[in-house]
């Protein structure tokens, strides 16, 4: 099997939320707490959670904008554990990130031009001479037309900011594409077009993304395989369609019973309703034993204590429960 | 046939700003009957939640209802005095906002608000004690755990789902005929949302009280509605019952939508519903989704489209249907 194009091992990521003066302790937000796992070239990995479980510090620690507490990041075999100010230009030309809102990650005093310019001369990928019509093939590969050169964020919808948005971070020809949430903000009719023009590129330019969602549904429509997180942990990770069939820890069977469905058809796909209970615990305070714990309608007196092991019960399909 | 609880005959409502005036509602119909769930459904934009501030007279100072008449109970109250519209607020109508954070003062504890609520539904004067007792009582009826300690606890002490259980107790107290609940799950997680649907569906069959739900996500309204209304740019595009609209949608923005939906069974979706809604100071003319729909005719942006019962109790506005009838 070829190396995998992003390695994440021991992942950790704490924020300090308190400290007092003169002691040198203090309380830590453990919003990643240990994670591993892997993506392929070419690959397309949902990471789903609901809000507070980590998964946007995942997305943030590996284009750069933390650096990770403890754990590696290795990217095509090269350590990164550096922001991306330390990282060498080849490495931070192949990562690139689109965010939640298009509305703030965008200049709203530029012109979409000198948007798409800026990372093309940046990466000494156009010379002043070619960087329009490089511009204007950007343009064409989000399917906007050349017109949207002149106009500002402000004036064009928020799909299409979106697809401005996901332009930029292409223009440096990168291999991995971090997706933080990209539609979450936007209606579901627009939402289409994004990802299918994302799901396009992905195949034309032979990319990876690292899809950050809490949508299920689109997951099961765009994923090669799916993670669940919760309270900085992975519970479950496997290929989409086992992961689909045959969801194992009961945190995933609680999501996707609770999924609202619009056909008949998707109602036999779910799981049997496991009624949800509860809310996610601070993660500053995170559960002893198996985090899900004090939500789990099955745990047992070891799920309070012991710590599950992260195992793999079919190929490419993990799971950390004591069920399992 | 029973008297509507709600009946928003030919609605018309605007928003002056510094530019014009915006035309947002554009001669709407809505019936909803006692004990009936009624969905609201549509797109960012499209005029939903300025429908029902204006049936509840919350709009804006510079909101306008231009055209129309808004019944409660059969009593027309499009143009009410103050005092007469406390009364019938009181009469047991009830919202529930999107967003519970600000929906909830944030410098009072949950309880003063809660007690605020109940003791300004009373008829007469009641007691502190009976007041606090029937505050507990209700915040147990939403499940909440601890309600002795919630009622001395500030909103932000909460999180987004207690809050909105704190929400939905204060409609509660008062809901005895309608509840209506815009986006109520929009800021929540799936499984908080679907504690805070469930939470709703038994309080509304429990009290047999009509629900109006407004959201934009299809899937909730499928589980939680009898009827649905789809809005597109503050006009009715189409309305059947639930299980009609989701078995064959015929508006071609209805289609759209549905098309656009990501399913579980993983087929992929379409590209979407290219454009976007329309500028409300300068709306189309005719239909109002004519610049959107790929299959517009030549009188789509001339005349505007009107309601069509296509099959039994399935409306939909679309001149391309109007062309299949006269063929018949």
């Amino acid at each position: 099997m070829n190396q995998p194009l992003l390695q994440i091992k021991e992942l950790k990521k704490y924020f300090l939320v308190e400290k007092r003066l003169f002691s040198k302790s203090g309380k830590y937000l453990k919003a990643v707490d240990g994670i591993t796992f892997d993506l392929n070239p070419r690959e397309v990995l949902g990471l789903v959670g609901e809000s507070g479980s980590g998964k946007s510090t995942v997305a943030y620690t590996v284009a750069g904008m933390y650096k990770p507490t403890s754990g590696n990041i290795i990217f095509q075999g090269h350590q990164i554990n550096v922001t991306a100010v330390k990282r060498p230009l080849v490495v931070k030309k192949d990562i690139q990130i689109v965010f939640q809102d298009p509305g703030s990650s965008l200049n709203p005093r530029r012109n979409v031009r000198q948007i798409l310019e800026r990372p093309l001369l940046l990466y000494n990928l156009a010379s002043s001479r070619n960087v329009r019509s490089k511009v204007e093939e950007l343009l064409k590969m989000v399917e906007l037309p050349r017109e949207y050169m002149l106009k500002y964020p402000g004036e064009i919808g928020g799909g299409e900011r979106q697809l401005i948005a996901i332009a930029r971070a292409l223009a440096s020809q990168p291999k991995l594409l971090i997706l933080d949430e990209p539609t979450s903000a936007l209606d579901v009719s627009i939402q289409a077009k994004i990802i299918n023009t994302l799901s396009n590129l992905q195949k034309e330019f032979g990319l990876s993304y690292l899809f950050i969602t809490h949508d299920l549904s689109l997951m099961r429509n765009v994923a090669d395989r799916v993670a669940i997180m919760y309270l900085g942990k992975i519970l479950e990770i496997a290929p989409t369609l086992d992961f689909f069939r045959n969801p194992l820890h009961p945190y995933t069977q609680m999501l996707l019973s609770a999924i609202p469905t619009i056909k008949k058809e998707e109602e036999e796909l779910k799981p049997k309703r496991v009624p949800p209970t509860g809310e996610i615990p601070s993660p500053v305070n995170p559960p002893n034993g198996c985090r899900f714990h004090t939500r789990c309608p099955l745990k047992f007196e070891k799920c309070e204590i012991d710590e599950p092991i992260f195992k793999e019960v079919a190929s490419g399909h993990w799971v950390s429960c004591h069920l399992i | 046939m029973n008297e509507p609880v709600l009946w928003i005959k030919d609605l018309k409502v605007g928003y002056r700003i510094y530019g014009g005036f915006l035309k947002v509602i554009d001669g709407i119909e809505i019936k909803v009957f006692p004990g009936e769930r009624v969905g609201l459904v549509g797109e960012t934009g499209c005029g939903k939640t300025t429908t029902m501030k204006a049936a509840l007279h919350l709009l804006p100072p510079n909101g306008k209802v231009s055209q129309g008449q808004i019944f409660l109970d059969g009593k027309e109250v499009t143009r009410i005095s103050k005092p007469e519209l406390r009364k019938i607020r009181n009469s047991g109508i009830a919202m529930i906002f999107q967003d519970p954070t600000s929906a909830l003062n944030p410098v009072f504890t949950v309880g003063v608000q809660l007690i605020e609520a109940i003791a300004n539904g009373r008829e007469g004067k009641s007691s502190k004690k009976e007041n606090f007792k029937d505050a507990v009582s209700i915040l147990e009826k939403v499940f909440m755990p601890d309600p002795q300690r919630i009622m001395r606890n500030f909103p932000f002490q909460l999180s987004g789902g207690m809050r909105q259980r704190v929400c939905i107790a204060m409609a509660l107290s008062r809901a005895k005929k309608l509840l209506i609940a815009d986006e109520p799950t929009t800021s929540l997680d799936v499984t908080i949302q679907a504690e805070i649907l469930d939470l709703i569906q038994r309080i509304v069959i429990e009290n047999s009280l009509s629900l109006i739900l407004i959201t934009h996500s299809l899937g909730v309204a499928r589980q939680m509605t009898d009827r649905i209304y789809v809005m597109y740019a503050g006009t009715i595009v189409e309305t059947a019952p639930t299980w009609a609209i989701y078995d064959g949608p015929l508006h071609p923005y209805t289609k759209g939508l549905f098309d656009s939906v990501p399913r579980l069974t993983g087929e992929g979706f379409a590209d979407g519903i290219p454009g976007r809604i329309p500028n409300y100071l300068n709306p189309p003319l005719g239909c109002r989704f004519q610049p959107r729909c790929e299959q517009s005719l030549p009188i789509c942006s001339q005349k505007k489209p009107q309601l069509l019962e296509i099959s039994k109790d399935h409306w939909v506005s679309c001149f391309l249907y109007e062309e299949k009838r006269g063929e018949k």
